[in-house]
């Protein structure tokens, strides 16, 4: 399998199985991406920029909202997403 | 592909994979007689619940189907239920009778005290599992296979490999006749459009949507926030940010068939297919419903990695993840992480992982099996009053 994997058209994420640097270069699809962050394995990586309150969508579906700004190239998990559904606060 | 298995014939029509004599206790407070009654008879086996005394209502039903459907499930050749007292004891023996087996019921109140009850289960014991020693193994067709589908210890491997490949076998088995159930209605959050998509009627789609929304109005009722309950930590550190993320990768262990019904804890189907089952999430409880339910075997997919094992159902541990593998791997039945290093397919993954399924349905240990792991949990709905 390939060690950076996105798995719809509308994702803005991808799934990375190996653990990533900043400033490396990895291909998407044929896109070029530079890494902003330490990614640790089985976490996502911006495919593109998303701006506070919109979705981040891994299987082609809305799987959380953005809280804090993404650039493409950012680790993409809990410090900058959180749930849509399921928040009692 | 085999589409035959070796099990043990049981009187209502099922067939095992296991041949046990259940020990069961009624309630917490006789699980020490059971667990002494187990270890004085070779290759009989405790079932030992929390709770159990004090419940009311839907508590105690739930709690009389799954011991009684613990001791009914085709695994279980027979059993000794030990009780403080007799009527409750009664109640889960005549649920393991009307299945055709013996259960003999011995109540300390009856028997003289622990003491005599641990006599007297020990003697009952000795008798059953020496007859099931008589039982041997014959070939059967697939069909007569009701599989669990569970995971725990997620992570994003889990979505990518474990769970496709578990969805694969459950596909293949409901084509072949047999049954596959999926729980954990939490973990359906942010999915609802696949599950409700393949519900035989709108409005087995509208319950299922319902059962979801009971969860999702519980958590908004007591003020907290789902996430870092689930996804716990363990799924937050591989990987998984939300409820959606993982819910949308914990229902591939599903598969993609039509869904028939959505069951309560430990209910019985009553025709082959494909079937949710609206239970709480924890692992133990899963298995616990999943095994008073009549399911012969689990396949439990996870990430990071979780030992958990049940009396009488076998609980296959499959992962996709490498490092899980290195770090844990005595915990693991089957390693698919190929599908991550190499170039497997989820295809083939998933023939690997129907394959072994066979294996151990034909008596081969689970590595939890090995481990010894007897844990259930029966889930609570309200107080003990």
């Amino acid at each position: 399998m390939r060690k950076v994997v996105k798995f719809a058209p509308k994702d803005n994420v991808a799934i990375v199985l190996d653990d990533l640097v900043p400033d490396q270069d990895i291909d998407v699809e044929g896109e070029n991406i530079q890494v902003r962050d330490e990614i640790p394995y089985g976490h996502k990586i911006a495919l593109t920029d998303i701006a506070v309150g919109c979705c981040v969508y891994k299987y082609g579906e809305p799987v959380a909202r953005c809280t804090h700004e993404i650039k493409k190239g950012d680790w993409v998990h809990v410090h900058n997403v959180e749930s849509i559904r399921g928040l009692g606060r | 592909m085999r589409k035959t298995f070796l099990g043990y014939a049981r009187p209502d029509g099922s067939y095992g994979v296991r041949n046990y004599v259940a020990v069961i206790s009624t309630a917490d407070n006789s699980n020490f007689v059971a667990r002494r009654v187990a270890q004085m008879i070779h290759g009989t086996i405790p079932v030992c619940p929390c709770f159990g005394r004090g419940e009311i209502g839907p508590d105690m039903e739930l709690h009389i189907r799954t011991m009684g459907g613990i001791g009914a499930n085709p695994n279980v050749h027979s059993a000794v239920v030990v009780s403080l007292e007799p009527a409750i004891g009664e109640k889960i023996a005549a649920i393991i009778r009307a299945a055709g087996k013996k259960a003999l019921v011995f109540s300390m109140d009856e028997c003289g005290g622990s003491i005599g009850c641990t006599e007297q289960a020990v003697r009952a014991a000795r008798e059953l599992i020496i007859e099931a020693s008589m039982v041997k193994r014959v070939e059967v067709g697939i069909e007569k296979l009701r599989l669990g589908v569970e995971c725990g210890g997620s992570d994003t491997t889990s979505g990518v490999v474990s769970n496709p490949a578990t969805g694969a076998v459950a596909d293949r088995l409901v084509d072949e006749g047999g049954t596959v159930i999926l729980s954990e209605t939490t973990e359906w959050m942010g999915a609802e459009s696949n599950l409700t998509g393949r519900a035989v009627t709108p409005e087995l789609g509208e319950r299922i949507v319902k059962a979801i929304q009971w969860y999702e109005d519980y958590i908004k009722s007591i003020g907290v926030d789902l996430n870092g309950f689930n996804p716990a930590p363990d799924n937050i550190k591989g990987g998984l940010s939300t409820i959606e993320e993982k819910a949308l990768g914990s229902i591939k262990k599903g598969g993609t068939r039509p869904i028939q019904d959505m069951l309560t804890c430990s209910q019985k189907p009553e025709k082959p297919g494909m079937y949710l089952m609206d239970a709480p999430t924890g692992g133990v409880e899963n298995t616990t419903a999943l095994a008073g339910a009549g399911c012969q075997l689990i396949i439990f997919s996870t990430g990071k990695g979780n030992p958990l094992g049940n009396p009488v159902v076998p609980t296959i541990k499959v992962t996709g993840n490498n490092r899980t593998m290195e770090k844990s791997g005595e915990n693991i039945d089957v390693d698919l992480s190929a599908v991550i290093t190499k170039d497997m397919s989820i295809e083939e993954a998933g023939e690997i992982l129907y394959d072994r399924m066979i294996d151990h349905a034909n008596g081969k240990l689970t590595t939890a099996e090995a481990l010894g792991d007897l844990e259930i949990a029966v889930t609570r709905i309200g107080f003990t009053v």
